[in-house]
């Protein structure tokens, strides 16, 4: 077997030599990141429509190109995320609890150059560990983290989500676990047992996360825009860019945020929207309450760009050493193998080098290529902010319907969007957190899995399950971070009723 | 896919010989047709469906497009499907757990009266797996050596629905060879995979084909087949047969539907169309590479409308013997 470095070698080869393997790199950067970048229909969406196409193109062509598409797709989402509070995709949605307020405050273009210099620097650093020792790395994530190293992991994001832009701990809580209640809408992850149903088949699918990531951050502002209570205005002010002096003071988190964002990835059924929002609440637990993440802190931005593009790197590679998808576009990637007659796994790298090779190059440069997209993108898109505000919410209004039907092409998606809407109307102007609420839909459905599984291992004894350190850690800090904000919360309160 | 853009697939080979022994309909059809698939893109039955809608491209020279409707264990996907018009536009993709799903009260559809098979194109069988480093039993006979001696200790890396055809055939092993296992739920196959490999559970149960690559590249050992009698390529490996498990097997099968409404010389174009799909070599070599040539994988429409029924029947009484039905 080629060392990785040698692999990348001939790759780099292999694409500098071949119009045809160039001019498909830059189809996939530049259309992965057009379609990440359009709420609701991402990636997937052009995964999907490529797919028959792919038949046709060489193997090595056809696998680079998905490759390409998967680096640029998650990144593209941050645009709408920072310059219109709507996620192009969920993973994305931890980058615009900071990166709107940024928009707002004038500095649209700073925090979209952190994205893209964050989103670049997150998917170089995990690419190269990717080339370095995928086979290594991923047998020991299957094995270190297991059903209830998720479930800590989770419980610390849990903890985190509940400071998130709500006016109280208590509110804050609330809207965790109103979350949390939604994510029980459906049938049950162990005994398939419907819940909350009411009769309706439709719901059996339980609620899904784009229509609703997008109905409470575009409906709500579109309904707060129509009310006149809306915080988002037409500007023509963008703010300057950002300096490389300004990351570099950054350079901790994007540390941190890569090393989370590349576990995150590793672990089939993870992922990058878990990376992002446990980044970002790490950043914000260690920076204290006082450091005004939720109204513009770019650190925020950094944290969490970083860790969901190092999540993408990592995800690929229990996907090439081992043949596990750790999602819905890597499970397409397996397909496109197959549908070439190939198999990812150990043997690949050993039957197909050059593809690897491929593979390797595409990735790195993709990274690499990210930042003269997103250079481009900082000096265009944020121009959209000039029209005006009543056609802007239009057309906002249009994309996000389209975007909540594309999900599943079923209209039940459109009407949660809605619901979904006018309730985070209401809760926003109550002083509730939007992002707590889509936090405990996430992460309650995942987490609810993971802790069952772990329970059936652990033959249901809370000792055995204490017994993995990584878990009794994760668990132990939400507990302190839990009773840490609520200590403050009582604090503040008995403050304020002395003062009256 | 995720996903109203949807793939399309057009054929690009013009003047199928496939395409001039398909019976003649008038202005039929006029336009492409749209293969539905209520299950995630990216699994088993996303596979399958492209894979046909393409072989299908290319046997009639017919537009085909591919949508996916998931959640639901395919519900909410069959019933949109069964709201459209009945013109003989619209296939739906299916698998065994439509049968499930309609007897456990989770969908409203009778798979084999409220929709139309057309046919059936991917039959397979299940095994037990093991990592072939463990050393605490090696073979089928020492696994239950094992389990014997330390009864719920085993955990076995399964599906989540306690309906479905893999836990009615673990539940009904268990059974006939009187030992207690722990099933741990993994709802996606990778999930499951990785819970073998990573040492998280002790055995795999997955439907051979699907885990074909782990097997070949060592990561994954079979140590035993559900079916009567073993395929030549796992001749060597203990079946129901030769354990006198005293019950048949089920089998995953996936087939495509249509609206019972829809005109039956359209149907009988669809069921030609769908078995000159099922005929090319793409769509053979599909089958091969997930071992679906192991055993007689087509069932035309009455074949297709036999195996359902008989398969509500064993499923019925499956489920009334595990107390999940009255």
């Amino acid at each position: 077997m080629m060392p990785g470095y040698d692999l990348l070698a001939l790759g780099f080869n292999q694409l500098f030599t071949d119009p045809a393997a160039i001019g498909l790199f830059l189809l996939g950067l530049v259309a992965g990141s057009f379609f990440g970048a359009i709420p609701g229909i991402n990636m997937l969406t052009l995964g999907a429509v490529l797919l028959p196409f792919s038949v046709q193109m060489d193997a090595g062509h056809a696998i680079m190109l998905y490759s390409v598409i998967y680096c640029s797709g998650v990144f593209g989402g941050a645009i709408t995320a920072i310059l219109f509070n709507i996620p192009g995709a969920p993973e994305n949605a931890a980058t615009a609890i900071d990166g709107y307020p940024m928009t707002l405050r004038g500095q649209s273009k700073r925090a979209v150059g952190a994205a893209i210099l964050c989103s670049a620097l997150g998917g170089i650093v995990s690419t190269f560990v990717m080339i370095g020792a995928a086979e290594g790395i991923s047998r020991w994530a299957i094995k270190a983290i297991q059903p209830a190293e998720v479930f800590g992991i989770i419980a610390v994001g849990l903890a985190i989500s509940a400071s998130v832009g709500a006016k109280s701990f208590w509110k804050g809580w609330l809207s965790v676990l109103f979350g949390m209640l939604l994510a029980c809408v459906g049938t049950d992850p162990i005994d398939s047992v419907p819940r909350y149903t009411f009769g309706s088949y439709y719901l059996y699918a339980g609620i899904q996360t784009v229509p609703m990531v997008l109905g409470v951050f575009a409906m709500s502002e579109i309904l707060a825009q129509a009310t006149g209570r809306g915080l988002m205005s037409s500007t023509n002010g963008q703010g300057p860019g950002l300096g490389l002096q300004e990351i570099w003071s950054h350079r901790l988190t994007v540390c941190r945020a890569t090393v989370i964002g590349f576990l995150s990835g590793l672990v089939p059924g993870v992922g990058a929207t878990l990376a992002s929002f446990v980044s970002y609440g790490t950043e914000k637990t260690m920076a204290g309450p006082d450091a005004g993440f939720g109204k513009g802190n770019i650190r925020g931005v950094i944290a969490a760009e970083t860790a969901n593009n190092a999540a993408t790197g990592a995800a690929m590679i229990p996907v090439l050493a081992l043949g596990l998808p750790g999602g819905a576009l890597t499970a397409m990637m397996i397909a496109v193998y197959q549908l070439h007659g190939l198999e990812p796994g150990p043997l690949i790298f050993v039957t197909s080098p050059e593809i690897i090779g491929l593979v390797f190059a595409a990735m790195l440069l993709a990274n690499i290529g990210i930042l003269a997209l997103g250079w481009v993108e900082s000096h265009t898109v944020t121009h959209l902010r000039r029209i005006d505000i009543r056609y802007l919410m239009v057309f906002l209004l249009i994309l996000s319907t389209i975007g909540a039907y594309a999900e599943r092409n079923l209209m039940i998606d459109v009407w949660v969007m809605f619901g979904a809407g006018v309730l985070a109307f209401k809760l926003r102007e109550l002083g509730y957190s939007l992002a707590g609420l889509v936090l405990g839909l996430i992460l309650g459905k995942i987490g609810e899995a993971a802790f069952m599984k772990a329970a059936l291992l652990a033959d249901y004894s809370i000792p055995v399950m204490l017994s993995r350190p990584i878990t009794a850690l994760c668990l132990i800090t939400a507990l302190v971070i839990t009773l840490a904000g609520a200590y403050r919360a009582i604090r503040s309160r008995s403050f304020e009723s002395q003062r009256f | 896919m995720k996903h109203f853009l949807i793939a399309t697939i057009t054929s690009l080979v013009a003047g199928s010989a496939l395409a001039q022994d398909l019976p003649m309909v008038d202005n039929y059809p006029e336009r492409g047709i749209t293969f539905t698939s209520p299950y995630k893109p990216g699994g088993g039955s996303d596979a399958v469906t492209r894979a046909m809608a393409q072989a299908f491209a290319e046997a009639t020279d017919v537009r085909t497009t591919v949508v996916n409707k998931p959640g639901g264990d395919g519900t909410p996907g069959t019933l949109d499907f069964l709201a459209k018009k009945p013109e003989g536009y619209n296939v739906l993709q299916g698998y065994d757990a439509v049968v499930s799903g309609y007897l456990l009260g989770n969908s409203p559809v009778n798979p084999a009266t409220d929709m139309e098979p057309l046919a059936i194109v991917n039959i397979t069988f299940n095994q037990l797996l093991i990592r072939p480093d463990e050393t605490r039993f090696t073979d089928f006979d020492t696994l239950v050596d094992y389990m014997r001696a330390h009864p719920g200790d085993v955990k076995v890396a399964n599906v989540g629905d306690p309906g479905s055809m893999e836990r009615i055939m673990m539940s009904k092993l268990e059974e006939a060879i009187d030992v207690q296992t722990v099933q741990v739920p993994y709802p996606a196959p990778a999930e499951r995979y990785a819970a073998l490999i990573g040492e998280h559970v002790d055995v795999l149960f997955e439907q051979a084909g699907d885990v074909a690559t782990f097997v070949k590249a060592g990561e994954m050992k079979p140590i035993f087949s559900f079916v009567e009698e073993a395929p030549e390529l796992f001749a060597d490996l203990p079946t129901l047969t030769t354990i006198g498990a005293g019950f048949k097997p089920l089998y995953r099968f996936r087939g495509f539907w249509v609206d019972p409404r829809t005109s039956q010389d359209r149907k009988d174009w669809l069921e030609a169309a769908i078995r000159a799909g099922y005929d090319t070599e793409g769509f053979q070599a599909f089958n091969k590479s997930k071992y679906m040539d192991l055993m007689d994988s087509y069932r035309d429409a009455d074949g297709a409308k036999t195996l359902i029924e008989d398969a509500l029947a064993t499923y019925a009484q499956a489920y009334k013997s595990l107390g999940l039905i009255k």
